[in-house]
């Protein structure tokens, strides 16, 4: 229940989305990770299988586009890059180390967020056209020179969808007073104030 | 089996009666129930009963002829009478008279075969004469002509010849016999050919092209099309034409095409093949179409057309071998 | 020839640990002669009644080769080429028999991500164990000569076996039994090898001078080989790839990568509990708070 002086971030629909892609990415990344290295081939028992495993991660993995495609709509506008994104990533070292003081002001999305929204939008793009030229349930035998530099791009793509999701959800955890942001839709004006100034004098000039 | 084809005596089988003694009563050749010894004793009344003339005395009272494995070969011309059974009569060499100068001497009395002896025919090997027919008598040793001598050639028993002519095919993409400049000898005069299959042939210039019909390695003639393991390896009915040609009719590999005779159509897939080339025939150029035969309208494998509906109804005129690799037709695009 | 049990399987797909090697074997191989086959297909009919298959009939699609590709019920197909050489005026009528080499670097082996569906035996024969087949597809894309097809009835993998069944038991494949012309012979890698090249050179007294054995070495070597009229040039028998290799793609896709991607993975999340230990989370000061 909002109080008085929460800002909203996220209406419900936008949450709903949100979670929609987050539990697919698991069942998705997880079944596909079953088959990048042997070493993770046991996770295909969370699938029923090898086979089942082989058969859900498509559906899956398509399921993920579809709702990010929605997530992409409502926010691409807000996620354009610009100058003063460059001069945050300049920063970015030191806020690492924990010293937040020197950091330009930014709107609803820091440069780190932008980052991880074009990522996650280039990546899931390859791994969707890459997926299939080797999908066979619903798709012709591609050439065979082309399904090899597919599967290659597609393993590409999905280690760096999974690095960008743990940095996502690590900056989630670690910047206290975010993840409200996405399971209630509302954050506090002094998170606000401290880590999106400008979307908060936004937020609060209305 | 050996045994029944060789022959036995359902009945006593008695000697013609003596012309010296006509009143004594006749011997006893060979006893009911006996094997016969060889085609000599068969008779057309019933008494005797025989798989194969040519094997009787392959199993005779003595035994199973064809089990013996003596090696003596006492003329040293590897004649081994007693190793086996040669058919008929055990005979090892036919026309063995030949041997014999006419007057019955051996031609090389170091490689002595059959001779007379003064009253019979005899030697290493069963005599292919009437053994009593002896040099006086001018028997010749090629006991199946009258005149008792070889041949080049067969002489009052073929419809043509007896040297070998050519002629054309009588659906010939070429106007003219080149080896025989008579016009009534493009083909065959002496052939056979019935009013009505001749109305049928057709001419180059509505079926240019020479097609001939063959068979393939996957199939036995009709019968394998209702086998699935030889259909899976050659399914659908083909015909194949050169490369030349499939250029002038815009065919490529894999359309299905209508092949035309004066008697009929069929339709089938067209293969393009290096393998077949125009042919240069006296300055006219002649494609061939290829039409393999093992389909039909009923059978696991793709039903096809009978090769047949395209084929002339006229046959070799000695033999009447029927002119199926021979004839005219025009191809196209199905 | 011993039984092939757990002791002679040497590799094993998308295993990562090493497989049973006190077993000490010995390789076999396969040749086939491509001047002695008269492409009659026997071979094709042995290996599809010896292994009960039953593949459906297709349609002449203008070729001679019938079925026109392999499928997952015909594991051996005889390709037929016509090659002209115009400047010589001949005209070589060339039939292959396709089918798996039995590489002794298997590509399909490589690519597989099931953990075995696929085994190499001691005595070279790569087989397929369908059980533990996916079905992925991964085989056909890992393969240097696109052996491997996917059954659309049952999506597992299926190719020649170089008849395993019959080998461990000390028969020879169906294939080689049944070839009508001694194209097909088998026995001792070794052996093969060196029939082969005298075969080679027999060829090449009969004026076929670029005549020679097909034993790839970019795979390791095979245990299918080829004695070629022409093995200067492969590719004229239907696309018999020239020095095949498996693809650096492949090799890419399913090599020392894999392994360290898994290790950034893994680190990424446990550098991130380390660096929350160390730094400390991010979050409003006590005053601002109240204050707001």
């Amino acid at each position: 229940m909002k109080t008085s002086n929460e800002l909203q971030r996220y209406d419900d629909n936008t949450r709903m989305n949100h979670w929609a892609i987050a539990l697919l990415f698991f069942a998705a990344g997880l079944s596909g990770l079953a088959f990048f290295h042997p070493s993770l081939f046991f996770l295909s028992s969370l699938f029923g299988g090898g086979t089942w495993s082989r058969i859900l991660h498509p559906y899956l993995g398509v399921l993920m586009f579809l709702c990010f495609l929605g997530m992409y709509v409502r926010l691409w506008r807000e996620n354009v890059i610009n100058q003063q994104d460059k001069a945050w990533m300049a920063k970015a070292g030191e806020m690492f180390k924990g010293n937040k003081a020197g950091m330009p002001p930014v709107g609803k999305y820091n440069a780190g967020q932008k980052v991880v929204f074009w990522l996650m939008t280039g990546s899931l793009l390859v791994l969707l056209l890459t997926g299939i030229l080797f999908w066979h349930a619903w798709f012709p035998d591609f050439p065979i020179w082309a399904r090899r530099i597919g599967v290659l791009l597609h393993a590409f793509s999905a280690v760096v969808l999974v690095l960008t999701v743990i940095v996502h959800v690590y900056a989630a955890i670690w910047v206290k007073g975010t993840t409200r942001a996405m399971t209630r839709g509302t954050v506090s004006p002094g998170w606000a104030k401290m880590n999106h100034p400008l979307w908060y004098e936004e937020m609060t000039r209305k | 089996m050996l045994r029944e084809i060789n022959g036995r005596a359902l009945a006593d089988v008695m000697a013609p009666p003596d012309p010296k003694n006509p009143k004594e009563p006749p011997k006893v050749l060979v006893k009911a129930g006996e094997q016969l010894p060889g085609f000599g004793m068969l008779r057309d009344d019933g008494s005797t009963a025989c798989g194969n003339w040519i094997y009787s005395g392959v199993w005779s009272q003595a035994g199973n002829n064809s089990a013996r494995r003596d090696t003596s070969d006492p003329s040293g011309l590897g004649v081994y009478q007693n190793w086996g059974f040669a058919w008929p009569a055990n005979r090892r060499i036919l026309y063995n008279r030949a041997a014999a100068t006419p007057d019955g001497k051996p031609w090389d009395p170091k490689r002595r075969q059959i001779a007379w002896n003064g009253t019979a025919w005899a030697g290493s090997d069963v005599p292919d004469i009437n053994p009593a027919l002896g040099p006086d008598t001018g028997a010749g040793p090629f006991i199946m002509t009258p005149e008792g001598t070889a041949r080049l050639f067969a002489v009052g028993l073929m419809a043509e010849g007896p040297l070998p002519e050519h002629y054309e095919p009588f659906e010939t993409p070429v106007s003219a016999n080149l080896m025989n400049t008579n016009p009534k000898a493009v083909s065959n005069p002496a052939a056979r050919v019935y009013k009505g299959d001749m109305e049928q042939f057709g001419t180059s210039k509505e079926f240019p092209y020479a097609a001939t019909t063959y068979r393939l390695t996957e199939h036995f003639h009709y019968w394998t099309k209702n086998s699935k393991i030889n259909a899976v390896t050659q399914p659908s009915q083909f015909v194949e034409i050169g490369e030349e040609l499939a250029k002038e009719k815009g065919l490529k590999n894999g359309d299905t095409v209508k092949v035309k005779s004066n008697r009929g159509e069929i339709k089938a897939t067209v293969v393009v093949t290096k393998r077949i080339k125009g042919l240069d025939c006296n300055g006219k150029k002649v494609h061939t179409v290829g039409i393999p035969i093992h389909w039909g309208f009923i059978g696991v494998a793709n039903t096809g057309h009978l090769s047949n509906t395209l084929t002339p109804f006229v046959g070799d005129a000695n033999s009447q071998t029927p002119e199926f690799k021979a004839f005219l037709v025009n191809i196209e695009k199905a | 020839m011993t039984m092939q049990s757990s002791l002679d399987v040497i590799a094993r797909s998308a295993t990562t640990t090493p497989s049973p090697s006190v077993r000490q074997g010995v390789e076999v191989a396969k040749l086939i002669d491509e001047s002695k086959c008269i492409g009659c297909k026997a071979c094709q009919v042995a290996c599809s009644q010896w292994n009960e298959l039953s593949d459906d009939i297709g349609t002449n699609v203008g070729v001679y080769d019938n079925p026109s590709d392999l499928t997952d019920k015909s594991w051996t197909l005889m390709r037929f080429t016509e090659v002209e050489d115009a400047a010589k005026g001949t005209m070589e009528w060339l039939i292959r028999k396709d089918g798996c080499m039995h590489c002794a670097d298997p590509g399909c082996l490589k690519a597989c991500p099931s953990p075995g569906a696929i085994v190499q035996y001691s005595n070279g024969i790569v087989d397929f164990k369908q059980e533990n087949c996916i079905g992925c597809g991964n085989c056909v894309t890992g393969c240097p000569f696109d052996i491997p097809r996917i059954s659309k009835k049952d999506n597992k993998a299926y190719k020649c076996t170089l008849c395993s069944d019959r080998v461990s038991v000390g028969l020879e494949p169906a294939c080689v039994k049944t070839c009508p012309t001694g194209a097909i012979v088998f026995g001792k890698k070794e052996d093969m090898v060196s029939y082969g090249n005298k075969r080679a050179g027999e060829l090449k007294e009969r004026g076929f001078q670029n005549a020679g054995l097909y034993n790839p070495a970019g795979v390791g070597g095979t245990h299918v080989m080829y004695v070629l009229k022409h093995a200067d040039t492969p590719e004229k028998y239907a696309g018999l790839p020239n020095d095949p290799s498996i693809s650096p793609l492949v090799s890419l896709w399913k090599g020392t990568l894999k392994p360290l991607a898994v290790f950034a993975m893994i680190g990424a999340v446990v550098g991130g509990f380390f660096h929350y230990m160390k730094v400390g989370p991010v979050e409003e000061k006590e005053d601002e708070k109240e204050s707001a």
